[in-house]
């Protein structure tokens, strides 16, 4: 078990990369990951606004998911690309965003490290106070 | 952000005309929509925006002194009660959120806009003088010329002078005291997001 979790924490390199993945970044990374709703599969800035809005169930504003995006992009946990655009959008273009290896193993990583951290803690949590 | 400009605004007018403008009728869409772009502009923006409006406000409000200084002396009681409350409320808001650190500047912010608004409202909305003149010359039943002729053409043309005069210092006072306040709240906005991940 302990040869494990060190081998593991070695391949994900988890001491870096859970560190720097905030919660809402986990949100957009696992929605580029595995979509939900048929809008959030087309991948692009409003597409996945609407996904994350539906997985964190509550309003999330815009700024706050392009500046995450950016950052992530920055990273080299996403890559992005220009799509064609439509009338709706008075003819500017999409950019559609999709999870890079860098982006999945930083998922991974900090799923192994919450699970490790949670091991053994039965839920709900029942304090002394 | 600014690579991503078209492609940003063109997220928003879809969500716009797909489903807030048919849901919540056009004022509250443009509302809608003024709130996500404000909150596109990065945190160190901040701080200058609201010093270019201050200054804007101020420089204004410069130019117009002769209009107001009679009769609008008792109004300027209302200024630290509506600062106090602003500060309260954005206070509040901000603790609520858990970004303590954020409060005090966005405090500061809003009692800058209160505090420039409360001028212009209070001093010439409430002048019985400015009010006549000014519903005037937006009517067109008077011009602005004939504000200079009613104020005194040498005196409106020593108060251009005076503003004119002393806009480079307001100008480089506001700008600086935005850049720094800008500049704090976004290491502040920085230190908190650390904090917030490592929780």
């Amino acid at each position: 078990m302990k040869i494990g979790l060190t081998r593991r924490l070695i391949v994900y390199n988890i001491d870096k990369l859970a560190e720097h993945l905030g919660i809402f970044e986990q949100a957009v990374l696992l929605v580029l990951v595995r979509p939900q709703t048929e809008l959030g599969k087309e991948g692009y800035g409003r597409a996945i606004l609407k996904e994350v809005e539906h997985r964190l169930q509550r309003p999330v504003t815009a700024g706050a998911v392009y500046a995450t995006l950016d950052r992530l992009e920055a990273k080299g946990f996403v890559s992005s690309a220009l799509g064609p655009g439509t009338p709706v959008r008075g003819g500017r273009p999409k950019r559609h965003y999709r999870i890079e290896a860098d982006g999945l193993r930083a998922l991974n990583a900090v799923r192994t490290a919450t699970t490790n951290l949670w091991n053994g803690i039965r839920l709900p949590i029942k304090g002394t106070t | 952000m600014k690579r991503n400009a078209s492609p940003i605004v063109g997220d928003l007018l879809e969500e716009y005309r797909e489903v807030v403008l048919p849901s919540r009728g056009r004022a509250r869409a443009t509302l809608w929509f003024a709130d996500q772009l404000a909150s596109l502009v990065r945190p160190w923006m901040w701080g200058p925006i609201i010093a270019a409006f201050v200054l804007i406000a101020r420089w204004f409000e410069h130019f117009l002194e002769p209009l107001g200084t009679v009769y609008t002396r008792e109004p300027y009681a209302v200024f630290p009660i509506a600062c106090g409350i602003a500060l309260g409320v954005v206070a509040y808001a901000s603790s609520r959120q858990r970004r303590r650190w954020h409060a005090g500047f966005s405090a500061a912010m809003v009692a800058a806009v209160a505090l420039t608004f409360s001028t212009i409202v209070l001093e010439y909305g409430t002048s019985y003088t400015a009010t006549r003149y000014y519903r005037g010359v937006i009517t067109g039943r008077r011009s602005v010329l004939s504000l200079m002729d009613t104020f005194g053409r040498k005196r409106f043309r020593r108060r251009v002078e005076e503003t004119a005069y002393r806009f480079p210092g307001h100008f480089a006072g506001t700008l600086m005291l935005g850049a720094a306040s800008g500049a704090i709240g976004a290491g502040l906005g920085r230190i908190e997001r650390q904090k917030m991940t490592r929780a």
